[in-house]
């Protein structure tokens, strides 16, 4: 599969959404506009959160209808297992698509398992339960070396099902990581991260994977039986800007990647939790998203970006839906905001925004010095360079600058979900992604110990370091700036567990030789 | 100022250029003493940015600009220029709304208007009425809106086809502008956002906006470092094989 190809997808609509709009519109042109207005509320987009049922559906028809997914799963029947879904969320039911259609791509196909991994629940109008999908892929025909071993990939989703009386309907399912350290029910709840929301009636918690999130914690909030969403994320900037600038920029964002979206005035925002008694340094600010290519049928949908800033610790929590699910359940949505709150109100701001980067990446700072207690590993940065840890997708990420504009950057890159561990191959492969994505030619360098250049460039093991190691100098295709680097150093190191890709550029002789240095010192002991 | 008790001019009073004139009190709405200094300024300005426009011209004329080749506009371009545009426009919105705060119309304003609305139409009524014959004649009895419904009421009542061939075109018009003018419905937020990432990246195949927005924060704070995204494992499982 050509990774840097995106296939083009549109969603697909139902059969039944297709008569439907061809039966408002010749109602429409009839001049019967109540009559299509009617029909239209009843079977429209926006779903109403009518009495749900009493009890959960059971087990048994839940893996039934499973079952019916795994076979169309096996046959790569995209249409069919789509088909089967009554979709509560269309932006869910879009990626859900686009993860299938990710997978269907696999040579030889997948063959899927799912199972159930805890009880049924109601939540809302819904039954909710959380499944287990085993993929199975066998060995490459004719293949050798990795390729040719079978593997299995581990996927879990929340799946969520409506009873109807001719059986169970999927509306609803949602990737989610296996491990859900922060997650009691549907409340998060994050010590370090200084944060708790949810438990609120009706909505689910799903929380998300590290990778898929860009940053070391995030949920997202489902009002199930509507299209209304909540995206909570944390996000550390060291330079603690005000609510109101991150607020702005956000908004100014996603504007960038998506012309249709129009942002508003950012406006001071506070938490309910702490509007009466508001905690030293805590700042709030909203703006809100006017999103008309969305919900285009209901009248449109609109986001609001809610940042909450305590110091450079911030709480992101992006609300979205259609217009007319806003106006339903503006109740629903202020009780989930009300849930939220910081956990401790009265501590040193530094330390708010350094807890989680601890707590999360297992990495910190001792002077210029990075240590990572997770992953045991240790770099000396340059003793005159200011240090900064980041928050992300990676598994940790720290950099250096250099009174004169030089950079060190270290990051941790942990093995992915779908693969079992790096390796040298899987690690030259995503270097290769990274530099392409960064505008930069590789080629070998020497191993500033020895000096010599390994043969080939290849991987090689240095005593005390800990796994293999490699050094390559990379090179822009074409200088994006006066400031642009025009010459990076790299060194690589890859374990089973991690991969570490340690880069830089100096834009002086002796900020050459102390990123040399630090290079050097990069070691797992 | 007290409540008016003028009648709204009409249109044709609005085109006199003395009506004013006849109808205010000398003095009742003075013009400013500047007035006149700033709309001569004004115009001199604008005088003068003409003629640096045409100074531009002599210097740079526009035959000579004709003598280079067009490059070929980036792939982006119209899309880059548009945003630019939309970006600028929503930035002076802002300016403005910050500024200003809209009145209310008053009460009085909105009785007024629509006491002048309604005069208007009575004034442009009354002539037609004038013209209409006598109740009851040929005239009338063929061309009224009552008698135009008597006869097609009479005329479907004798033709029952005529009515059902009316609804069926109504159908088969209303089947062609759908076909021409329906369209899917867009994607999503989620997906819209989710294509422009690299699909060899875990985020985009997240089911949030929210992880585009923080990788192009990521990139937009940090230009020149590596992307901090984690690898997409089936991308990466796959990418083997």
């Amino acid at each position: 599969m050509n990774g840097n190809a995106s296939p083009t997808m549109h969603l697909r609509e139902p059969a039944s959404a297709c008569v439907r709009h061809f039966v408002l519109a010749v109602l429409s042109w009839l001049g019967i506009a109540s009559a299509g207005a009617s029909l239209g509320a009843q079977t429209g987009d926006g779903k109403e959160l009518g009495t749900g049922p009493s009890r959960p559906a059971s087990a048994d028809a839940i893996r039934a209808v499973l079952k019916r997914l795994d076979d169309y799963f096996d046959r790569a029947d995209l249409a069919g297992y789509l088909a089967m879904f009554d979709a509560d969320h269309p932006g869910a039911q879009a990626m859900l698509q686009r993860q299938l259609q990710q997978l269907f791509g696999a040579r030889p196909p997948f063959r899927r398992k799912s199972t159930l991994v805890t009880e049924p629940r109601l939540v809302g109008p819904r039954t909710v339960v959380r499944v287990r999908h085993e993929l199975h892929l066998a060995g490459a025909p004719g293949a050798v070396g990795p390729a040719a071993a079978p593997k299995t990939l581990v996927l879990d989703t929340m799946l969520a099902l409506r009873s109807d009386p001719k059986g169970l309907v999927p509306t609803f399912a949602v990737e989610m990581p296996a491990q859900t350290a922060c997650v009691r029910g549907d409340l998060f709840h994050c010590q370090a991260c200084n944060y708790e929301i949810g438990a609120v009636p009706g909505w689910l918690c799903v929380p998300l994977r590290s990778d898929r999130a860009e940053s070391f914690e995030a949920a997202s909030f489902y009002l199930l039986g509507t299209d209304m969403a909540c995206d909570v994320t944390v996000h550390i900037d060291a330079d603690a800007p005000d609510a109101l600038s991150v607020a702005r920029v956000l908004g100014e964002t996603l504007h960038e990647l998506d012309a249709t979206a129009q942002p508003g005035l950012p406006t001071p925002w506070l938490p309910p939790a702490h509007r009466g008694h508001t905690p030293k340094g805590l700042a709030g600010a909203s703006v809100e998203i006017d999103l008309p290519a969305d919900a285009v049928a209901i009248g449109g949908a609109r986001a609001v970006f809610h940042v909450v800033a305590f110091g450079g610790l911030q709480h992101l929590l992006l609300v979205r839906g259609s217009r007319r699910a806003w106006q339903q359940h503006a109740d629903d949505v202020h009780s989930l905001l009300a849930s939220y709150r910081l956990l401790e109100s009265d501590c040193d701001l530094a330390l708010a925004a350094a807890r989680p980067l601890l707590h999360h990446t297992g990495g910190s700072l001792q002077g210029s010095t990075y240590h990572n207690k997770t992953f045991a590993l240790d770099l000396q940065g340059p003793a005159t360079w200011k240090a900064q840890l980041r928050c992300g997708g990676a598994a940790f990420r720290v950099v250096w600058v250099s009174p004169d504009g030089s950079h060190l950057w270290l990051t941790g890159y942990a093995v992915p979900d779908g693969v079992t561990q790096w390796c040298r191959e899987s690690a030259d492969r995503w270097l290769h992604e990274l530099c392409t994505r960064a505008g930069l030619d590789v080629r070998p360098a020497p191993d500033p110990a020895s000096g010599a250049t390994t043969a080939n460039g290849e991987w090689c093991e240095r005593a005390g370091c800990g796994g293999q190691t490699r050094f390559v100098v990379g090179t822009p295709h074409e200088p994006s700036g006066p400031d642009a680097p025009r010459q990076r150093f790299m060194r690589l190191l890859v374990d089973d567990d991690l991969l570490v890709v340690a880069d830089g550029h100096a834009t002086t002789d002796a900020d050459l030789q102390a990123l040399r240095q630090a290079l050097d010192s990069l070691r797992r002991p | 100022m007290d409540a008016p008790d003028r009648p709204f001019p009409s249109e044709a009073e609005w085109l006199d250029p003395e009506w004013i004139d006849r109808v205010l009190k000398p003095g009742e709405f003075p013009v400013s003493t500047d007035f006149v200094e700033r709309t001569l300024q004004a115009i001199a300005e604008q005088a003068t940015a003409t003629a640096l426009e045409a100074e531009l011209d002599r210097c740079l004329p526009a035959a000579a600009l004709r003598t280079f080749t067009a490059p070929e506009p980036s792939a982006d371009f119209v899309a880059s220029t548009l945003a630019m545009l939309r970006q600028d426009r929503r930035a002076r919105w802002r300016e403005l709304l910050a500024r200003h705060v809209a009145p209310e119309p008053s009460p009085q304003f909105v009785a007024r208007t629509l006491t002048a609305l309604d005069a208007e139409r009575d004034a442009a009524a009354a002539p037609v009425r004038g013209r209409q014959p006598a109740s009851g004649s040929a005239t009338s009895g063929s061309n009224g809106p009552a008698a135009m419904a008597q006869r097609d009421a009479a005329g479907t009542r004798g033709r029952p086809g005529r009515r059902w061939g009316w609804v069926l075109l109504t159908a088969a018009a209303a089947t062609v502008l759908w076909v021409t003018f329906w369209r899917a419905a867009p994607d999503p937020i989620e997906l819209r956002l989710a294509n422009n990432e690299p699909d060899t990246f875990a985020h985009a195949y997240a089911a949030s906006p929210l992880p585009a927005v923080l990788a192009t924060l990521a990139n937009t704070s940090d230009p020149y470092a590596l992307p901090s995204g984690e690898a997409d494992g089936v991308w990466l499982l796959l990418s083997h094989r």
